[in-house]
């Protein structure tokens, strides 16, 4: 035998092990559709079955319908597209600041920042819910959307990722009578397009797949998110568990599309948590 | 003389503008930081005052507040369910180190020339995109006693049927398995990150001095890794602390209170039974656990940063 079929022959069982394990991971994502497709009488069938006999499709439109899904994707859908905005906005204006200016209290005021990164959100959902309750914004779509976009990882990543920008560029500029703003929107911010990037899928995502905010926030049903529809879904008396994996489904299409096209910033994104120590 | 005059009021208007120009520098940095700065304030550094504040006070939704003293912390030590709820999160814990193992090994897998990497990569990454409630609903249903995935397999190997969420003893294992595939992929990365800044000629050079793969694993991966591992392993344990989610849809904190986490027991509290001052007393002992850890973490990595 050659040394290279010997060598291959070594490596059998490694791929037996990654192509297995892929496959294991993909399990219950498999099990989720296949009990989506599956009609009323097999989805209650014991022992189950693997694949449904025929695939029913229509259940995916039945699920829809089965709660007012339209709104809640629109809920779901503002709060995290206004979260993610309003993120990056105001995380890379901190961000620049914190880069770029020399100001008093700038390294005191940093470490605060950071220090915030510590603090879990069950601590400060109480006074927040009261907050909100007080200003009458409890029950709307603000309540669940500025505690989320209070993100010191994305003031640190866009600082980091600012530094990196020479300074001579907003000089330049500061010299042919650019305002500071104008510097900071139409000079800057281009040019942090990967981090803003990163920053938004991970804001995107951790809006969009957000459940305790809003299970707290929002407590009329035409306010409610996918998330907390869900877990309403399951709490009826008998659960429709082909509907409830259905709806499941839809409720990820967004998710899916992000991981399939950004899944290179999302891994960039995750790696670089790990860096910041 | 004119010219004299007209370049003297060049200079003070230049004079001028240079002083502007000094005080719009010192004010834009302000400018810039105050959204911000009202944010964190309303959203981070006040609730977490008040709710300190809260922790000493009987705060009801009704009512005025009333100062108790250490009152609600002295109920919350007496609370059996208080210690149900901590007893549970740490055996919750428990599966750290295991997860953390699971990751190292798989990343080290991946970390070779191989085919395919990036389906595997894929495959274990794509849980952590999704949501903790369509997660918990798909393996509530896998879970399922007598129409789950699970117990297909188990019948088609003939090994006898499981019946775990419903069984006091096992709901947590459910719980457990389940958070293990969820976060594989995220630690899994991080560690693909480090073994990535291990440079190949390390192995090269032990390689020359005849060391084995075994030997190559334990005495470069391991050792160069451990900086990586330290902080995989508190920030899963840090995670693992905050469990929530998973619990309150795949158990809802049972059967009985086998699965009462200490997060679900500080919701309880506050937004079904609406004791706030109490619940906030409950949710900063939850801080502090979190704090020590955190501050374990910052001083585990200085002493690295050192080395």
């Amino acid at each position: 035998m050659s040394n290279r079929s010997r060598e291959m022959l070594k490596r059998i069982p490694l791929y037996a092990f990654l192509i297995l394990g892929s496959i294991g991971m993909l399990v219950p994502f498999v099990w989720m559709i296949s009990s989506a497709l599956k009609p009323n009488n097999e989805i209650f069938t014991s022992p189950p079955t693997f694949l449904p006999k025929d695939a029913n499709w229509g259940n995916f439109i039945a699920a829809w319908n089965s709660g007012d899904f339209t709104q809640y994707f629109i809920n779901t859908s503002i709060i995290s597209v206004l979260t993610t905005v309003i993120t990056l906005f105001i995380c890379s204006l901190a961000g620049y600041t914190f880069a770029k200016f020399n100001f008093m209290g700038k390294k005191l005021l940093f470490l605060l920042f950071l220090g915030t990164m510590m603090i879990p959100m069950q601590v400060i959902m109480i006074p927040i819910f009261l907050m909100m309750s007080k200003i009458g914004l409890l029950n709307s779509y603000w309540s669940v959307i500025l505690p989320l976009v209070a993100n010191a990882y994305g003031v640190f990543l866009m600082r980091q990722f600012m530094s990196t920008i020479p300074t001579e560029l907003m000089e330049a500029a500061r010299i042919d009578g650019c305002s500071e703003f104008r510097i900071f929107w139409q000079i800057i911010l281009p040019l942090t397009k990967p981090a803003l990037v990163t920053l938004g899928i991970l804001t995107f995502l951790g809006a969009w797949n957000e459940f305790l905010w809003p299970l707290i926030m929002l407590d009329s049903p035409d306010m409610m998110t996918l998330q907390v529809a869900l877990t309403q879904f399951q709490g009826q008396y008998e659960v429709k568990w082909n509907l409830l994996m259905a709806a499941s489904a839809l409720s990820m299409i967004p998710i899916a599309l992000i991981f399939i096209v950004f899944q290179r910033y999302l891994v960039e994104g995750i790696a670089s948590s790990g860096v910041k120590g | 003389m004119d010219l004299v005059r007209s370049i003297e009021v060049k200079e003070g208007r230049k004079h001028l503008s240079a002083k502007r120009y000094k005080w719009k520098q010192k004010l834009t940095p302000f400018g810039f930081m105050s959204p911000v700065l009202l944010i964190f304030s309303l959203f981070l550094f006040f609730p977490v005052l008040f709710a300190f504040f809260m922790s000493f006070h009987q705060w009801g939704m009704i009512g005025t507040p009333e100062f108790v003293g250490v009152e609600n912390y002295v109920r919350l030590f007496k609370d059996p369910l208080f210690w149900i709820s901590i007893k549970n999160t740490l055996i919750f814990s428990l599966s750290v180190p295991l997860k953390v193992a699971i990751a190292l090994f798989i990343a080290v897998l991946l970390n070779q020339k191989i085919r395919g990497l990036g389906f595997y990569r894929a495959a274990f990454f794509f849980p952590v995109v999704l949501s903790m409630v369509v997660v918990g609903l798909v393996w509530q249903w896998m879970f399922s006693p007598s129409y789950g995935f699970i117990n297909y397999v188990l019948e088609k190997l003939g090994l006898p049927l499981q019946n775990m969420l419903i069984d006091s003893d096992q709901a947590m294992i459910v719980l457990i398995i389940v958070s293990i595939w969820k976060g594989l992929g995220s630690n899994l990365l991080l560690f693909l990150a480090g073994l990535q800044a291990i440079p190949s000629s390390v192995y090269e050079a032990a390689e020359i001095d005849g060391a084995s793969s075994w030997q190559k694993f334990w005495h470069i991966t391991v050792q160069l890794l451990k900086p990586t591992t330290l902080f995989v392993l508190i920030i899963t344990l840090i995670g693992s602390f905050k469990i929530f989610d998973l619990a309150y849809v795949i158990t809802g904190g049972g059967p009985g209170t086998s699965t009462m986490v200490l997060v679900h027991y500080i919701y309880q509290e506050a937004f079904q039974r609406f004791d706030m001052g109490y619940a906030s007393a409950a949710a900063y002992v939850f801080f502090i656990i979190l704090f020590i850890l955190t501050l374990v973490q910052m001083r585990v990595f200085k002493s690295d940063s050192e080395f």
